[in-house]
């Protein structure tokens, strides 16, 4: 190629060979013909003839003729190899030659990257295209329209995960239109790395590679959404290896509006894990103007119903402040929370983000006392039942009053834990439980999988080496049970490691900058002495200080120094669940922390950080699947329809019903049995949102500064010049004249050897 | 008799004769094939030639009467015959190298045209013996190598046949010699039938048949070639290696082919048109072709000309 474009112009051949190998081998074989010729006059059969004398005078009268008629013959024999070899060889000329137009033809192989993802949704309000996704296929297809025979064309989109629809590249023109105008709009955001990539793969595979004139084209945007998301320093590097790729060269297609612009809900939470009927919520939520600022509408809604906070709002790139600080749902079971930004802009899916909330009218916690004291707050399970659940005064009947908590604990005697369901609970609490069988671990640990929350708390009865065989190798403690420390009757407790003004763990956030709470100033007894290993994902919540012995009271070792520190409580996960470890007794008989007014919000914070939301499953964004967790307790096969009332198809696998990836935004319905679950489905706001063009030097900048040719949303005219540097491939050309020349060479010998059987000369 | 016919006329086909070894045989052979094909007899109309006319008498053999008489002087005369009781039929034969060659029959014992010779020789020669006639032969290449003269004894056809298998081809042609040797030779006017391939200096040929129609001998020419001569089917590069010490010449027939069969073209119009001249009967003989096509329309001929 570089040699075409090298000496091409004024007519000029400029030859080249895309496989020069078969050019010479044609040229080897042309003397095949010329070696059976020399074969032949060796090899004969030998006649004994009588009329020699009429033999003789033909050869003498007929020897120049003759001569002729071999001559040719075998040049056109080794021009027919000859003509084998150079068009296997694949010549291409310069399209100003006329040799080159006339027996050549265009080839190359073209690799379209369509953007359809979320941001090509934005309706531009062109003319025949009213979104950007409707102008990036009708200029694809013109593009295709524009190709000839001998071109070859590869299509792929970016939507997440970006897919090659038409590859390996098609020589079918109107095929490879057909699947253009088949993309179809996705809510998902743009993977232009991966599409390049495949775009890259494309172009070394080995039908393509020997093709020199490929080419890139991509159609997008150009909004900071696709070129300078969180992968844009993998484009870019992609981007510098293109050109090796695609010698041909590399055009993007420009959509963007200069002016466009687009606002957006990008988030929308509820505060902590959990939400309750007992206590309001906050709402949270970022929503901003990528353009100009403007003056909005917001509406909050909760269950169709706008609350209170609706109203007018300054928008801009900056991050606001939306909260509704309190929301009271007094109703248990999931309701819908919406923020819409009216009025709707050019790009609607973003202007309004759903949020499932599922309220909990109480917190089932089942309370496993390994000790068996039938006094009132015997026992470290009763100090903590109190603690989550404490009993409002008695009725005039002698019933304790419904409990005043969210949480509501049933305590039971370890004894009784095999024969308890703990799908029904929410948490589960272990307090100075000594012996859990291997059946009850399984039990527990399937329970955490699947979303429980595990509180382990230490006590007199707890057996390290029961622990170690049976709750360590299922997880269900971070860490080995080492030793048992315990300070002596005469001496200072260990104190937790904590600092109100220092890094406070986020569980624990409740006591941060407040003096007082009696965390700091705790003593801790007796506790076991666990070792996290080197690799545990075990999060430390709070260590224990130094001996208070050793330390001048008040003081806390830095809790930087972990590793010197042995871990109080631990948070880690298993499967969708999490387990909180204690280790030291919830009661005051290795501790005084019982005594503290820390240790209620303690304990209820311990809870809320270890119990999961259990509303996320409802909250998805577009390309997930919808998995129903098993603790649905389904009788029915689910079903589900989108937004628009289409049914959705649940597929089952080893029990559990999933979705396949959910291609549309909206609130789906989930109907399990006589339920009905609202889902939530969100696109990738973050991701999606920002379409702010990129100018010029800002593209180029994001493509790695390589050579790109940028274009507006229109296809240009052709560049003659273009063209002439592609070369002409002559290919067919010659193939042709091999075939007029093994025509005629067929007709000459045969003209020339003619046998005509049975015209004897008559007699007399 | 059909059956009997069929059989005989078997024998009139050179792959056939081929397998007959005897010359004798396949002389009988031959004649008995064409009497089967013939209505008349064969032999009449071979040696009988005319003398004087007389008056048509009522019940005389009408076949005999002279039509262009009858036509000039509106009266109806019979030819009279003057048997040749002592019609003297020579054959002479060509035994030089190129009669040798033959690619009719089997590959390794091909019908020749040497053989083809031979049997018209002692075919013709037996029909004269039948009738009384006096057969000669002469056998040459570059010389006359055996001559007899015409005998009608019974011992003569057996002397005819034994000459005609022994005699070795090995040499060149040398005709025009030789014709003049004959003609020198002869004593008697006779029926000289010449059967050779001809592949000779054509003023050498013309110079001896000019010498035998000077001596007033009746002349009969046939030219006898091989099929392979007449189509010269020959396809893949060849080393063609002439006989008689002819040269040789390595090339690729099909392009030669029609050349070759214009210059024998033009030999053969030649030749017929030198014979025309001379009033010397030519015929040429396919050597492929069965001997009752030729001998038939010869033995016709013969009887056309007689009337």
């Amino acid at each position: 190629m570089d040699v075409i474009q090298a000496s091409c112009g004024a007519g000029a051949l400029g030859l080249g060979f895309i496989a020069p190998a078969f050019a010479v081998a044609g040229l080897s074989l042309a003397s095949i013909p010329i070696i059976i010729h020399f074969l032949n006059r060796r090899r004969f059969k030998t006649v004994r003839w009588a009329a020699m004398e009429f033999l003789l005078s033909a050869m003498r009268k007929n020897r120049r003729r003759l001569r002729f008629e071999q001559w040719l013959l075998l040049a056109m024999r080794c021009a027919m190899l000859l003509l084998l070899g150079l068009a296997l060889a694949r010549p291409m000329g310069c399209s100003s030659n006329s040799l080159a137009g006339l027996i050549g033809r265009d080839s190359g192989v073209y690799v379209l990257v369509i953007d359809n993802s979320c941001s090509m949704s934005y309706e531009a309000e062109r003319q025949q295209a009213h979104t950007q996704l409707d102008q990036a296929r009708r200029l694809a297809h013109d593009f295709v329209e524009r190709l000839s025979g001998g071109q070859a064309v590869a299509v792929i989109t970016t939507a997440n995960p970006a897919t090659a629809i038409v590859a390996p590249p098609a020589y079918d023109l109107k095929a490879a239109q057909a699947a253009i105008d088949r993309i179809e709009q996705s809510y998902a955001p743009c993977d232009l790395d991966g599409a390049l990539q495949k775009a890259r793969d494309i172009a070394d595979s080995d039908a393509v590679a020997r093709e020199p004139n490929r080419q890139l084209c991509l159609f997008t945007d150009g909004s900071r959404a696709t070129w300078a998301a969180g992968t844009a320093e993998a484009v870019k590097a992609k981007f510098k290896l293109m050109p090796a790729a695609f010698p041909g060269g590399i055009t993007h297609f420009n959509l963007a509006k200069p002016t466009q612009s687009n606002l957006s809900v990008l988030e929308l939470t509820h505060e902590g894990k959990l939400v309750t009927t007992f206590f309001g919520t906050a709402l949270d939520a970022d929503a901003r103007s990528f353009g100009p600022p403007e003056d909005v509408q917001l509406q909050w809604q909760l269950d169709n119903q706008t609350l209170a906070g609706s109203g007018s709002m300054h928008l801009d790139l900056a991050r606001p402040q939306l909260r509704q600080a309190h929301v009271d749902i007094k109703q248990g079971g999931p309701h819908v929370l919406s923020l819409t930004v009216l009025p709707h802009d050019r790009m609607k899916t973003d202007d309004t983000r759903y949020l499932v909330i599922n309220a909990e009218p109480s917190v089932k916690t089942l309370i496993v006392e390994g000790e068996h004291q039938l006094a009132a707050l015997g026992g470290s399970g009763a100090f903590l039942r109190t603690a989550l659940a404490p009993k409002s005064a008695a009725s005039p009947g002698g019933e304790a009053a419904a409990a005043a908590s969210y949480v509501a604990p049933d305590e039971i005697s370890d004894l009784e834990l095999p024969g308890k369901v703990l799908g029904d609970y929410r948490a589960v609490a272990l307090c100075d439980v000594g012996q859990v069988s291997e059946s009850e671990a399984d039990q527990l640990q399937h329970y955490v999988e699947s979303g429980g929350a595990l509180l382990v708390f230490m006590g007199d009865s707890v057996s390290a080496e029961r622990y170690n065989s049976v709750l360590y190798p299922r997880h269900l403690i971070p860490g080995p049970l080492t030793r048992r420390v315990s300070v002596g009757s005469e001496q200072r407790g260990y104190r937790l490691n904590f600092q109100p003004e220092g890094v406070v763990n986020p569980i624990l956030g409740d006591f941060a900058h407040v003096a007082n709470s009696g965390l700091d100033t705790a003593q801790v007894y007796t506790y076991w002495q666990l070792v996290l290993p080197a690799d545990s994902k075990a999060q430390r919540v709070l260590d224990f200080a130094s001996p208070a012995t050793s330390q001048p009271a008040g003081e806390a070792v830095a809790s930087g120094a972990a590793t010197a520190l042995d871990p109080a409580i631990t948070l880690h996960s298993i499967g969708a669940g999490q387990v909180m470890f204690f280790a030291t007794s919830a009661d005051p008989t290795w501790t005084n922390l019982p005594a503290k007014p820390a240790y209620v919000t303690l304990m209820h914070d311990l809870l809320l950080g270890t119990i999961s939301g259990d509303d996320a499953w409802m909250n998805r964004t577009v390309g997930d699947r919808l998995t129903v967790p098993a603790n649905m307790g389904l009788s029915v096969a689910p079903t589900m329809t989108d937004a628009d009332g289409r049914d959705v198809v649940m597929e089952s696998a080893n029990g559990t019903y999933a979705s396949p990836p959910l291609q549309k935004p909206g609130l789906y319905t989930l109907k399990m049995g006589d339920r009905s679950v609202p889902i939530a489905v969100n696109v990738d706001a973050p991701a999606v949102a920002d379409l702010r063009p990129l100018d010029d030097s800002q593209l180029l900048s994001s493509m790695g500064g390589v050579g790109v040719r940028l274009v507006g949303d229109q296809l240009p005219p052709r560049d003659e010049t273009e063209q002439d540097a592609l070369g002409r491939d002559m290919e067919w050309g010659l193939m042709a004249a091999l075939l007029v020349v093994v025509a005629l060479e067929c007709f000459l010998a045969m003209r020339f050897g003619h046998y005509r059987r049975g015209v004897a000369v008559e007699g007399a | 008799m059909a059956e009997i016919a069929t059989d005989y006329r078997a024998y009139l086909n050179p792959k056939t004769l081929a397998r007959i070894a005897s010359l004798d045989l396949r002389a009988r052979l031959i004649v008995e094939g064409l009497m089967t094909g013939m209505h008349r007899s064969p032999y009449q109309g071979i040696s009988v030639e005319f003398a004087q006319h007389r008056p048509y008498v009522p019940g005389d053999d009408t076949r005999h009467v002279d039509w262009k008489v009858f036509a000039k002087t509106d009266k109806i005369y019979l030819k009279q015959y003057q048997e040749e009781t002592n019609l003297h039929l020579i054959c002479i034969v060509d035994a030089s190298e190129s009669m040798g060659y033959g690619t009719v029959g089997e590959v390794g014992a091909p019908w020749t045209k040497y053989d083809h010779a031979t049997a018209i020789a002692a075919s013709l020669s037996y029909l004269a013996i039948r009738q009384q006639d006096s057969v000669g032969l002469a056998i040459f290449d570059n010389d006359l190598r055996r001559y007899f003269k015409p005998s009608s004894s019974p011992g003569q056809w057996k002397t005819v046949t034994h000459e005609l298998q022994i005699v070795p081809r090995l040499k060149k042609t040398n005709m025009g010699r030789v014709l003049n040797q004959l003609a020198e030779k002869l004593a008697h006017r006779s029926l000289l039938v010449i059967l050779s391939d001809f592949f000779d200096d054509l003023d050498s040929i013309r110079s001896g048949l000019r010498h035998l129609r000077f001596r007033k001998h009746e002349v009969m020419v046939f030219q006898i070639l091989d099929p392979a001569e007449l189509e010269f089917p020959f396809q893949d590069v060849t080393m063609f290696k002439g006989l008689e010490e002819s040269g040789q010449l390595l090339t690729e027939p099909r392009s030669l082919r029609d050349g070759y069969l214009e210059q024998l073209g033009m030999f053969t119009e030649k030749m017929k048109k030198m014979c025309r001249g001379m009033h010397v009967d030519f015929t040429r003989m396919d050597s492929g072709q069965p001997l009752d096509v030729t001998l038939s329309a010869f033995l016709a001929d013969r009887a056309a000309s007689i009337k």
